[in-house]
């Protein structure tokens, strides 16, 4: 129903936070530029900096946020609900390593995956084949794998670590939550969407379309046009419903990265352990929100602060986890998923670096 | 904070913002500044998405919905048009804030063995690079040269260098030191980053960082914090027009 995606209920105090969160931010920017004495000596305008960096997350996710939706649509109107279920079954067995070759040939950021990620979940594809395809694919698609070649010329370890993490990460996470919630018997989308999308043979993964109940996408009787331009609008919908996450989102990671430059990591890396470093360098991964084509060539600067293993985790944790994709998530999937998906993310990640600063770069001193 | 409204008003409103997004990324594609904001493999998808969003508006608009009251939030509303205030009102600004630390740091990692290196499966401008007296490093592969550059200085030793860049400079540098630099897009502007060589020249205080410069000199190898890095000895830096393009794109 389109009040969804407007809110039709009454305002809660905590949606303020949407106002205050970005606010905050902007203030704080703010008041850097004009407390700080070692930034002020370069006479900067920090808002328009602030400004020019949330404009360009946002135009750069544009493309892709529509597509992600577009593509979810798609699924939405012409799959039907069990369609996914009798091809790949209940079983991980088969829907993980089909996710693995869906993730490989989706060449886009999270800014889609978590779309159609929520709309598989929908049409009930197993759990483990659903996160796995939505942390993979930002991760061993062909665009990232080209520009990680390209960041690191030198290195293809970084390359073959950062495809075997992109898959081995994603593959536990999702067993894992699979068997946590075949125990608890819980789902991984938001409740609203459940209830919402119950109602017809198609359903609908979005938890915010504005089509009424009575006009449902099971009326496959409709004409094909007529079907196209209901998925059209449901994108249009769709977009405007996860948009508000993706704009605090981008106003996040752009004041971060107006306030910290990412040299400041840099600066703590020096003397640490491999542990420590790796801690660093998820923590900026999660913070900068960088996106998974691009990240390659900012982790490239980190080496002159930090060992190579570290890196690693930079550019793997960033594109499963980050500021901008958990708020993505939010109106997708329960919070108790995020959180574990975030937790199991960040403790995999941390797992395998440690091991491949044993097995391959000699070490974790 | 909020009230109740027909349904079809408020997909208008979501119409509204989808029609005020498209146009503003029609108008950066059209005007070219685009490329202030994003790499320019991204040029075609902001295209299609834009034809895209024109599709997507038609349909909404077109789409009948039932004719019942829903409340709905300004919060939301005004969180949408925010990106549209700031795009309408505001012209790309990029200023690094770093000086020259990070310049060494956006190119560099740890060098392989210098000098030896076969020129299997390395890009033919590099090589002529590596085999010329002299290197000039014009846009297209500004960054690929500079690349190998820190990557392998030793063959660079002694080489006559040009490039067209902007200067950075602390107030606490030697007046002799500065960088020479131009800043380089991988995705968006918010992952900027200055790529360059730190240059010694007698009257670097007296430059100017607004302004371009064309750089002559000679590459000299030096050992900062212990990692073997080429700098340049300037001859000159004269003033020069802005580039066709201010920024530096790597080919992906």
């Amino acid at each position: 129903m389109i009040e969804k995606y407007f809110g039709t209920q009454r305002l809660p105090k905590k949606n303020l936070r949407y106002i205050i969160v970005p606010a905050a931010l902007i203030l704080s920017v703010l008041a850097m530029s004009t407390s700080s004495a070692s930034l002020a000596e370069y006479d900067l305008s920090f808002l328009a900096q602030f400004g020019t960096f949330f404009l360009s997350i946002l135009i750069q996710a544009f493309p892709f946020l529509l597509a992600g939706t577009l593509l979810s649509s798609i699924i939405g109107e012409f799959v039907p609900r069990h369609a996914m279920e009798h091809l790949l079954g209940k079983s991980p067995i088969i829907a993980v390593p089909a996710s693995i070759v869906c993730a490989f040939l989706f060449p886009v950021c999270d800014c889609a995956s978590v779309p159609v990620a929520a709309r598989l979940a929908d049409k009930n594809v197993p759990p483990a084949a659903v996160v796995t395809f939505m942390l993979a694919s930002p991760i061993i698609n062909p665009v990232v794998i080209l520009s990680t070649m390209y960041a690191f010329p030198e290195h293809r370890s970084f390359v073959w670590s950062r495809i075997a993490i992109g898959i081995l990460v994603p593959v536990l996470a999702g067993l894992i939550i699979q068997k946590f919630l075949s125990h608890s018997g819980v789902g991984i989308l938001s409740p609203k969407d459940n209830e919402h999308h119950a109602h017809d043979e198609t359903g609908c993964a979005c938890g915010h379309c504005e089509h009424d109940h009575d006009e449902t996408h099971a009326d496959s009787n409709a004409s094909f046009v007529s079907r196209i331009a209901r998925t059209l609008a449901h994108t249009g919908e769709e977009f405007i419903k996860v948009s508000p996450y993706i704009i605090v989102g981008a106003a996040v990671s752009a004041s971060i990265q107006t306030a910290l430059p990412k040299d400041v990591f840099a600066s703590f890396g020096g003397g640490t352990g491999i542990a420590v470093q790796t801690l660093i360098m998820m923590g900026a991964a999660f913070l900068l929100s960088v996106c998974s084509t691009s990240d390659a060539f900012i982790a490239r600067g980190f080496l002159f602060s930090f060992a190579p293993a570290p890196i690693i985790a930079f550019i793997t944790a960033g594109p499963m986890i980050d500021i901008k994709n958990v708020l993505m998530m939010t109106p997708y999937f329960r919070k108790r998923f995020i959180v574990l998906l975030a937790s199991l993310i960040f403790i995999l990640v941390f797992i395998s670096i440690m091991i491949l600063s044993m097995t391959v770069f000699g070490g974790v001193e | 904070m909020s009230k109740t409204i027909s349904s079809n008003a408020s997909r208008i409103i979501g119409a509204l913002y989808i029609t005020g997004f498209a146009l503003f990324v029609v108008k950066l594609v059209i005007t070219g500044d685009a490329y202030d904001y994003v790499h320019p493999r991204f040029i075609p998808f902001l295209a299609g998405s834009a034809v895209l969003s024109a599709l997507i508006v038609i349909a909404m608009i077109v789409k009948t919905g039932s004719a019942h009251q829903t409340r709905f939030s300004f919060i939301r509303v005004i969180l949408l048009f925010i990106p549209l205030l700031f795009a309408f009102t505001m012209k790309p600004s990029i200023v690094d804030a770093t000086g020259e630390e990070r310049i060494r740091s956006a190119a560099s990692s740890s060098t392989s063995p210098q000098g030896t290196q076969s020129t299997t499966g390395i890009a033919q401008p590099v090589i002529d690079a590596r085999k010329s007296s002299a290197v000039n490093l014009d846009d297209d592969h500004f960054f690929m040269i500079l690349q190998d550059m820190y990557d392998n200085p030793a063959f660079y030793d002694g080489k006559k260098i040009s490039l067209r860049g902007k200067v950075m400079r602390k107030k606490s540098s030697p007046t002799d030191e500065c960088a020479a630099v131009r800043m380089l897009m991988t995705c968006c502007a918010a992952d900027l980053q200055p790529v360059g060589f730190e240059c010694r020249y007698s009257d670097a205080v007296k430059l100017d960082r607004s302004k371009w410069y064309d750089v002559r000199g000679t590459i000299r190898l030096a050992v900062i914090d212990g990692d073997t890095i080429p700098v340049i000895q300037a001859d000159e830096f004269n003033e020069a027009a802005k580039p066709k393009t201010e920024y530096i794109y790597p080919i992906m």
